[in-house]
Order: structure tokens, then C-alpha cells, then sequence
């Protein structure tokens, strides 16, 4: 029967302000790039049906986030549940890369995730169009970063060209994919357990 | 059913129902899933919760009801797949329109409006995924319904809900009618929402309006989301923003009379819509905020707007450098600041002038070339200053009217950031702007005259600070073009020229080191300008600075110094002109005797100044001691260039100090040592008894000092008067120039006069001490020159030494009184200090040998054991015979020195 059943894969995309959340997550679910800047406030989602691999569908809901913090004022439960989180930087901010490890901790604080030490990040470095002259973190520094990070994946994009964004994210939807299975397995097993104890309950004490 | 008692249950609860939810829809039982969804959606109905957990509640409620919603759709959708035929597919998406359409009606029937009202969103909002749903009706049907829930937390939720179920889902198509529904059906959420965001705070007993204030703020972004929505809505159709959106979105912000909302709402405009839209509706943006609540803050919103444009135009010069700049952004603004200044004279000048900061760094960025802007706005922040009474009736006002006038640009964080070339290049940004500032903008001036005196000396330290560096840096930097920019220059630092003059305090004096700076600065940049490239132009700008800086009073004491020096400077240039230009040599040499008039007149200011009677005396006395030595510089100056007639009256105005207004013993001394040192240096004045007049006058001043040992060191120091040393930088040299000044004679007059003095004293340690100190210059002269010149010979000298034998002998028997003494006491083992006398009489404790660091320290005589004080002649006669023993080796002569 599981096999019928379509899995929503929740994304979360994460980083400083300004490095191109919205454009990457507008390029992958629209294919449209705007040269226009809007801040991001709060917490805002696309969907986009995704195939992975040829052989699984799922409904991948991407989370964009403001990356100014006065933007968030009801906090950030929106993590909870995240299958898979992306973390931004951009390529000509060097602050915006030094400040990936912060998200990442910020992350896992909020997430509540099972398995911290599991749990799947992809990194990536945006804005690769631009001059070489301007670019000041190396490739080189993102994957040792990425390698420090628990060997976590990392690309380098360009929403405004559409560069490897789309490889991206079928990366970012397979580890979605495969933490959201591991995530359903845990709790199918935790489930069976709790399930006998609510039903006791409710035969002994239907009265209130 | 009923909500948990806590969120920990409320949220198990949630989870549990949900899981219960997809096994029944795994298994097809969507009536139980119904059920269950009903049942996790009863804890959205919590009264108690706070924004912060009913958002973390309705988060795990949004990803259930996601799951719910994609088995409602996929459902519909499965029957047509399963199906080739197009015919089929068509009746199949009837019969799921039907089913869900059914479906809808179904879940009005739930128990409790806040589940019936999310469970009828989740269906409507399948049902409008399939194709041929009445979409109009239904979301207006939603829409309609949402009114059921009129708490302001629960309602907003749900209608936060409404639209994000219903992204992506409204009424499609690219005709304006399908855009025109859309933005209604947005809009119409969204005042709904405000009017209950806003009403949230008129909820409860008035004590807790901290608490509902704090949970709006938390709450705000719901309504956010929602001109969120409207900015997707619109994308680029900048036409129906400003005809349909941003005009209802004011009306809304205007009626609601809510501070909170005015402000958060116009943050958000600012920040969701793209800057081209904001260029295109900046009057009405700006406008709109005349009619705000007197309380919510214009400064805020307009410096909101100014940094998102400030962003803006730096992206545009990212991307291309020669990107076309709107020219009238800076008008339409400043149009706005004049209104609200006309119209709100309750706005206070923190706020004012909040907006004419962010106005400068509009303009600073927008257009850094235009001065004429910053000089209106300067203008107006003095003006609005002078309406409320001066800054000193805001102090909170001083540190932004400061940044006004010295910091148009600077964030702190930003100087952190910085690395040398950049502060360099920062630093070089700065001046040029302040400069410009200066001599360009008449507001500038007339702002700062109205600061108090500390915020002044900051505002001009600032600027004095930039230039210096940048001077340092690029000498050629700062050129002054003409004597009206120089004028401007002066005029900025006027005020605290007068504020030196009103207070002898702390910012007075910070003050008049700014301007004793400034001057150095000036003389500095004046060779580098063209209008200042002659000595004539420079000391003309000298004299300026020197007239403005003379209103100072007494405050001239810490700046006339700065200009004499500077003074000096430029007659030693005129000098060297004079030497390297052919047939001038007779102007420079006038320009230098009159420039010299100048030093002395500005000498005879400071002493006619400061060392009036009306002073007060240590500030008095230091002035007249400044005033003793610029007079002895000047006359040394005057010497090396061979004015002797100008040095000999600097000399005598020296002595005229001297005898009319230096009136302590020590200083008295000290001035007659100067005085030696600087007349024994001379060359010039051998004529017309010059030197000799001096050199007696000098002895003669020593041998009269009131007490006997400083006239006993005055007159041996004056001793060396006659007999001239070599100077190695005129080219003179020991044994080969034959014209030195040396009568043996006199030299010996006064070693006999010093050592009658120091007979005399009383004291017999001190007296015994000074024939040493006599006996060490005798040994001077003797080896320096031959006996029938100095008159110093070996028999003056073993005469000299018997006297200082027979002396200390006296001395000692004092001392073996005492040392039996102390060895009695049992103390003799402890090693005693060291002293050795100072020049002034008092004894100075040599720290311990090979101790560097530590610094002798002066030691009062009541706490040195007459002991002690004995070893110091004693000591320094035994070094002295240690060194005529040495010098045997060297010189036969010492031979017959008897020891």
C-alpha cells in the first residue's frame, strides 16, 4: 500500500540575506530568474512534483526563508519536519560562506532532527556568473568546508544563468527522499508501541 | 472533544491523530482520516497558547492537513490515470469534482467552526486543483466563511492558512479580470487580517498591554505574508501595484491609526516590492506619511525606504556601471522633508533630523557629487535646531547632529571591516567630502556654531583627523585654491577658537590642540597649492590664521607656538631661497627680517596675554617661561641666519622676561642655564659688543640668584660663555678653526666667583658637593686647553682638591659619629641606598646597578640619613680622582695632579 502513498519532501533553504534563496528556489520551480531584489520576510513555500531517480514521485515543498532574523517573529518551527536542508552561500560574500556553519547549528537547534549526525545538508555556492574578479571564496574552501561538514554535497550555481541547478536539487530530492524514508521506518516502529497504549486507555476511560 | 491542558500533549496529541489519519487514508478510510484530522485540529482551538506555540502547534497541523490534501487530490486523479481514453479522463475529473464538491458540503457539518473552517480549506482547496471547479465561488465561499472566527489569534492563523493553501490555486489565466479577482480576494484577506491584528490590542485589562504589544510583534508577520502574496500576485505589473494594491494597502495603514502596524507595514512595502516600484510610487509613499498617528515614527519609515534605494542604486553599479540614475529621487524626498517639517512642527529634532541623515546618505549615494543637497539639509537641521531652542534642550539630538556634520557615511560596523587600503581610500573620500563640505556648503558652518563646545571639538577633531592622515598619506592631497577657501577653512574652526576662550577646561584645551593641529595642518598643505607657492602667500595665510586664532585670549598660549613654529619654518625655506636664487638675495632677506617682526609680535601677544597680573600664577608663570624660550629659539634662529641685530633684540626681550616677570628661584636658574647654552652657540654677534654685553649680563643675573648654590652652578655653567666648542654642523672643528671666542680669563673670574659661593654656604655636605661639582669643570678647561690660555692650571688645581680634602675630612668625623651609632643598633650589615646630588640641590636615589629599567627617584631630605648624605661628595670625589688617575695614562700633564 506504501508504495501508492506520495511522499512530501519539506526542503529548507537557509542563508544571509541577499545571497539568492529566492532566485534558486524560483529558477528550480518556475525556471525564472528576476533581476529585481524583494526581501524575503518570513517563511514561504513552492511546490514542484519531482522524479527521482526514474522510478519515485514526490511532491517537493521548498522552503524559502528570510535571511534577516527581524523578519522572523514567530520563530522558526518551520524547520520542524525539514527533510533535507540547503544551505546558501554567496560567492563574491565572503561573510555569507563564514556564516554557514552558524546555519547549520541554527538548524539542528531548531529542527529537532532524530539523527543530527545524519541528517542531510547540500551545500551551495551561488552566483557563479559573476566576474572572477569579484568571486572571493574559492571552490576549494566550500569543499573543504563541505568535507568538515560531514562530507555533505556541494554545488556550484547560478540561478540568474541556471547553472547546475537543477542537478542541485536532484541531489537536495534524493536525500530528501532517503531521510524521509529512514525518518517514516523510525517512527513506523516507535508507532507500534505507542499505538497499544493509547487504546488501552481509551477502553478504560472512555467516561470523561 | 477538547483542546490539551499543555503544548507538550497538545503537540503528542497532534502527532498521534496524525498517524492515525494516514494509516486510514493508507487503508482508504476517509471518513476516519476526517475524523482524526477533526480531532488533531480541536487543539487549534487553545485560548492559552502564545503566538510562539500555536505557530509550532499549527505548523505540525499544516503538514497533516498537506498529507490529507495530497490524498484528496491524488484520489481525483488516480481514476484518470489509471484510464487512456480522453472521454474517460474527462468523466473521471467530474467524478472527482463531485466527490470533492460533495466532499465540501460534508465538512461544514464538523462540530466546532476553527476545524470545520480548516477542514472545508483543505477540501476546498483540492477541489480547486481539479479542472473545471467553480474557482470563483469556491474561494469566495472560503473567503466568507473565514469571517466565522473573529479572535484576533485564531483568526488570523486560519486565514494565514486560506492563503497559503490557496498559492498557486487562484483563479488562472492572464486576463486582467482573472488578476483583477485575485488581488481582490488577496486584499480582502488581508484587511481582514489587519483589522484583527490591530484589534488584538484593545483585547484584555489594560495592564496587560505590554504583553499584547509583545504578542502583536510575534503575531505580525501573518499579516506580512499577506502583501507578500500581492508582490508574487503582481510580479512585474508595476500599473496595478500602484493603481490597486499600494493605494488600498495606505488607506488601510492610514485608518488603522495603529503605530505598530504603520510602521510594520510600510517596513514590509518597502522590503517585498522591488525598488523600480518604489521609484515609480515614491510621492505617494512619502505623502501618505503626513497623515500617520502623531506617534509612529516618519523618521523610521523614510530611512527604511532611503536604505532600500541606497541598495538599489549600488546593485545598479554592481551590474553596470554606467546605469542610467533617476536625477529628481533626492527632490521628491527633500519636497516631502520641507512639508513634514511645515506641517509637524510637534516632531522633535531627534526625529528631524533622523530623516536628514538618512536624506544624506540617499544623496551620498544616489548623487556623491552634489554638495548643494547636503548644504540644504545641513540648512535645515540648523534651522530646526534653532526652532526648538537649541541643541541643548535635546541632548540625545548632540550625538546625530554630530554625525551630521562628521559622519555622513560611516556605520560602525562597517570602520571595523575596513583594511588599510580601504581606510586609506576611505579616509581619502572623506576629506575630499569634507572639504568640499566646507567650502562649498555655508549650513555647514552655521550648524555647528550651534553645537555645544564638546560636540564642536568632536565634529573638528574628526575632520582634522581625516586630513592629517590623508596628509600623511598623500601629502598633495588637500590644496587650498584661494584665500576664500582658506577663509571657509578658518571659519570651521572659529568655534572653538571662542569656546577656548570662555573655559579653561578639559574640552577647552582638547580644543586648542585641535587648532594648534589645524595650524600645522595648513602650513602643511599650503606649499602643495598654487596660490600658496610663495613665502609672501604663506605667511599671509599665517597672519589669517593668526588673527582668528588671537580671539582665542588666552587659549593663544596652546596655539601661537604652533603658528610661531611654523613661522620659523618658513624663514628657514626663505632662507634657502635666499642662498639658491641669484639676485634675490636681498628681498628674501627683507621678507625674513620682516617675517621675524611677525614672530616677535606674536611673542609679545602671548606675553602681554597670558602673563598679565589678572592670570592666575602657575598658569602665568608657564606662560612667561614659553614665552623666555620662544624668545631664545627665535634669537638662536635669528643667529644662524646672521641677523645679529634681530637676535640680539630677541635676546634682550629674553632678558626683559627675565627680569621684570620670572620671579621663582628655580626657574630663575633654570633660564640663566638656557640662556648660557644658547648665547655659547652663537656666532653673530661679535660685533658692536653684542656677545659680551649678553655674556656679562648672563654672569651677572647668576652671581646675584638669591640662594648660594644656584649661584655658585649659574656662574661656573656661565663660565663656559668665554670659551666657545665647536659647532660640527657650521664646519668648525677642535685644533683647526682659529676663530673661536675664548678669553681664559673671565673663564677663571668665574670659577673663582662660583667657588667663593659655594664657601660660603652654609651647608656643608651641599658646599663640599658644589667644589666637586667646581673641580670637575676646572678639570674641563684644563684638559681643553693649554694653562696660559685657560688660566686653569695644575697648581689652581691641587689647590682646589686640598680644600676638597680638608673638607670632607671635616665631614667624615661627623659621619664616624654616626656610623658607630648605627653599627650599636646592629643594623650596619643592611646595604645602604645610593644617592647622588641633582643640579637643583636635591638628593636623587640611584636604583640598583645593572637595573636599567628602574628610574631614579627623587628622595626628600628628611628621609636620607646624614650618612648618606655625606657618601655623595665623598663618592663623587672618588670618581673624580679615579678619572684624573685614568687620565695620566693619556695626558702627562695630569702627572702632577697630587691626589
Amino acid at each position: 500500500m506504501s508504495s501508492r502513498k506520495k511522499n512530501i519532501l519539506k526542503v529548507i533553504i537557509l542563508g544571509d540575506s541577499g545571497v539568492g534563496k529566492t532566485s534558486l528556489m524560483h529558477r528550480y520551480v518556475n525556471d525564472k530568474y528576476s533581476q529585481q531584489y524583494k526581501a524575503t520576510i518570513g517563511a514561504d513555500f513552492l511546490t514542484k512534483e519531482v522524479n527521482i531517480d526514474n522510478d519515485k514521485v514526490a511532491t517537493m515543498q521548498v522552503w524559502d526563508t528570510a535571511g534577516q532574523e527581524r523578519f522572523q517573529s514567530l520563530g522558526v518551527a518551520f524547520y520542524r519536519g525539514a527533510d533535507c536542508c540547503v544551505l546558501v552561500y554567496d560567492v563574491t560574500n565572503t561573510k555569507s560562506f563564514q556564516n554557514i556553519k552558524s546555519w547549520r547549528d541554527e538548524f539542528l537547534v531548531h529542527a529537532n532532527v532524530s539523527t543530527p549526525e545524519t541528517f542531510p545538508f547540500v551545500l551551495l555556492g551561488n552566483k557563479i556568473d559573476a566576474d572572477d574578479s569579484k568571486k572571493v571564496v574559492s571552490n576549494k574552501a566550500a569543499q573543504e568546508l563541505a568535507a568538515s561538514l560531514g562530507n555533505i554535497p556541494v554545488f556550484f550555481t547560478s540561478a540568474k544563468t541556471a547553472i547546475n541547478v537543477d542537478t542541485a536539487f536532484q541531489e537536495i530530492a534524493r536525500s530528501a527522499l532517503q531521510q524521509n524514508q529512514n525518518d517514516a521506518d523510525a517512527f513506523e516502529d516507535d508507532f507500534n508501541d505507542a499505538i497499544n497504549i493509547q487504546l488501552d486507555n481509551d477502553t478504560n476511560s472512555c467516561s470523561c | 472533544m477538547s483542546y490539551s491542558d499543555s503544548l507538550d500533549l497538545a503537540i503528542s496529541n497532534v502527532k498521534q491523530q496524525t498517524t492515525l489519519m494516514q494509516r486510514c487514508l493508507q487503508h482508504g478510510r476517509l471518513m476516519d482520516a476526517l475524523k482524526h484530522s477533526s480531532a488533531l485540529l480541536t487543539e487549534l482551538r487553545n485560548p492559552h497558547l502564545l503566538p510562539k506555540q500555536y505557530y509550532e502547534l499549527y505548523i505540525l497541523v499544516f503538514d497533516a492537513l498537506s498529507a490529507l490534501s495530497a490524498y484528496l487530490v491524488d484520489s481525483g486523479n488516480v481514476s484518470g490515470d489509471n484510464n487512456g481514453s480522453d472521454a474517460s479522463a474527462s468523466a473521471s475529473a467530474a467524478a472527482a469534482a463531485t466527490h470533492l464538491a460533495d466532499l465540501y458540503e460534508l465538512v461544514q457539518y464538523a462540530g466546532n467552526v476553527v476545524p470545520r473552517l480548516y477542514l472545508m480549506i483543505t477540501v476546498g482547496t483540492s477541489y480547486l486543483r481539479v479542472p473545471g471547479a467553480p474557482r470563483e465561488e469556491i474561494l469566495k465561499d472560503m473567503l466568507e466563511m473565514c469571517r466565522g472566527v473573529q479572535n484576533p489569534m485564531r483568526g488570523l492563523f486560519l486565514r494565514y492558512y486560506l492563503s497559503q493553501r490557496t498559492k498557486q490555486l487562484l483563479v488562472e489565466g492572464d486576463t486582467p479580470e482573472a488578476l483583477e479577482f485575485n488581488c481582490q480576494f488577496l486584499i480582502a484577506n488581508f484587511i481582514e487580517m489587519n483589522k484583527m491584528w490591530v484589534r488584538l490590542q484593545h483585547q484584555g485589562p489594560l495592564r496587560e498591554r505590554e504583553q499584547r504589544a509583545k504578542e502583536r510583534r510575534e503575531l505580525q508577520i501573518l499579516v506580512g505574508a499577506q502583501i507578500v502574496r500581492l508582490s508574487q500576485l503582481v510580479d512585474n505589473n508595476v500599473e496595478i501595484y500602484a493603481a490597486e494594491i499600494l493605494p488600498v494597502v495606505l488607506a488601510q495603514v492610514v485608518q488603522c491609526r495603529d503605530v505598530l502596524c504603520q510602521e510594520y507595514l510600510y517596513d514590509v512595502v518597502c522590503q517585498v516590492f522591488p525598488d523600480e516600484f518604489h521609484l515609480r510610487t515614491l510621492d505617494t509613499l512619502l505623502q501618505t506619511t503626513l497623515q500617520l498617528n502623531a506617534q509612529t515614527s516618519v523618521a523610521r519609515i523614510v530611512l527604511t525606504l532611503v536604505d532600500r534605494l541606497n541598495g538599489y542604486v549600488q546593485r545598479l553599479r554592481d551590474n553596470d556601471s554606467d546605469a542610467h540614475i533617476p536625477a529628481t529621487v533626492f527632490d521628491t524626498f527633500w519636497e516631502h522633508l520641507t512639508k513634514l517639517n511645515e506641517e509637524r512642527p510637534d516632531l522633535g529634532l531627534m526625529e528631524i533630523t533622523g530623516i536628514v541623515r538618512g536624506l544624506m546618505t540617499l544623496s551620498l549615494t544616489w548623487y556623491p557629487d552634489n554638495l548643494q543637497n547636503i548644504d540644504k539639509l545641513l540648512g535645515l537641521a540648523a534651522q530646526k535646531c534653532n526652532d526648538e531652542g537649541g541643541a541643548e534642550r535635546d541632548p540625545e539630538s548632540v550625538p546625530r547632529l554630530v554625525e551630521l556634520l562628521a559622519a555622513p557615511d560611516a556605520s560602525e560596523g562597517e570602520v571595523d571591516a575596513r583594511n588599510d587600503a580601504q581606510q586609506i581610500s576611505h579616509n581619502l573620500a572623506s576629506a575630499t567630502y569634507y572639504y568640499g563640505v566646507i567650502t562649498q556648503c555655508p549650513s555647514f558652518i552655521e550648524l555647528l556654531v550651534l553645537l555645544d563646545a564638546g560636540a564642536q571639538v568632536k565634529v573638528v577633531a574628526r575632520i582634522i583627523e581625516c586630513f592629517v592622515s590623508v596628509q600623511a598619506e598623500k601629502p598633495a592631497t588637500l590644496q587650498i585654491e584661494s584665500k576664500d577657501q582658506l577663509e571657509r577653512l578658518l571659519r570651521v574652526v572659529e568655534p572653538l577658537v571662542k569656546s577656548g576662550a570662555k573655559q579653561d577646561t578639559v574640552t577647552g584645551q582638547l580644543a586648542q590642540e585641535q587648532l594648534a593641529k589645524f595650524c600645522h595642518l595648513i602650513a602643511a598643505c599650503l606649499p602643495a597649492s598654487r596660490e600658496y607657492s610663495t613665502v609672501e602667500k604663506r605667511m599671509e595665510a599665517l597672519l589669517m590664521l593668526k588673527n582668528v586664532y588671537h580671539r582665542g585670549g588666552r587659549g593663544i598660549r596652546h596655539t601661537y607656538p604652533a603658528i610661531i613654529t611654523c613661522m620659523w619654518r618658513e624663514i628657514r625655506r626663505c632662507a634657502v631661497y635666499e642662498v639658491r636664487i641669484r639676485g634675490k638675495r636681498d628681498y628674501y632677506r627683507n621678507l625674513n627680517k620682516q617675517t621675524f617682526k611677525y614672530v616677535a609680535r606674536c611673542i609679545s601677544d602671548l606675553f602681554n596675554v597670558c602673563c598679565g597680573a589678572s592670570s592666575d600664577g602657575s598658569s602665568s608663570a608657564a606662560a612667561t617661561d614659553l614665552v623666555y624660550k620662544l624668545n631664545l629659539a627665535s634669537a638662536a634662529l635669528a643667529d644662524e641666519l646672521s641677523l645679529e641685530e634681530i637676535a640680539y633684540n630677541f635676546f634682550s626681550e629674553a632678558f626683559a622676561v627675565f627680569e621684570d616677570s620670572l620671579s621663582d628661584a628655580r626657574s630663575q636658574w633654570q633660564a640663566l642655564v638656557s640662556m648660557a647654552q644658547t648665547l655659547q652657540k652663537t656666532r653673530s654677534l661679535h660685533v658692536e659688543n653684542y656677545y659680551s654685553n649678553l655674556a656679562v649680563r648672563t654672569t651677572l643675573h647668576g652671581s646675584k640668584l638669591l640662594r648660594k648654590q644656584d649661584q655658585c652652578r649659574a656662574v661656573y655653567a656661565c663660565s663656559h660663555l668665554w670659551w666657545a666648542t665647536e659647532i660640527a654642523a657650521i664646519g668648525e672643528e677642535e685644533g683647526r678653526t682659529e676663530t673661536f671666542f675664548r678669553e681664559g680669563k673671565r673663564v677663571l673670574e668665574c670659577l673663582q666667583r662660583s667657588l667663593r659661593a659655594a664657601d660660603s654656604l652654609m651647608d656643608n655636605v651641599e658646599s663640599c658637593e658644589l667644589m666637586v661639582e667646581i673641580l670637575n669643570v676646572c678639570l674641563y678647561y684644563f684638559i681643553h686647553g693649554e694653562e696660559q690660555t685657560t688660566h686653569v692650571g695644575v697648581g689652581y688645581i691641587n689647590g682646589l682638591i686640598e680644600l676638597v680634602k680638608t673638607n670632607l675630612r671635616s665631614l667624615q668625623m661627623e659621619q664616624e659619629q654616626e656610623q658607630e651609632q648605627a653599627n650599636a643598633n646592629g643594623n650596619g650589615a643592611t646595604v645602604a641606598p645610593r644617592y647622588v646630588m641633582a643640579l637643583d640641590g636635591t638628593y636623587v636615589q640611584v636604583p640598583e646597578s645593572n637595573n636599567a629599567s628602574s628610574a631614579a627617584t627623587q628622595t626628600k631630605l628628611k628621609d636620607i640619613s646624614i650618612n648618606e648624605m655625606v657618601r655623595v661628595p665623598v663618592e663623587h670625589f672618588q670618581r673624580t680622582c679615579t678619572y684624573i688617575e685614568n687620565q695620566r695614562d693619556i695626558d702627562a700633564r695630569f702627572q702632577t695632579v697630587v691626589l
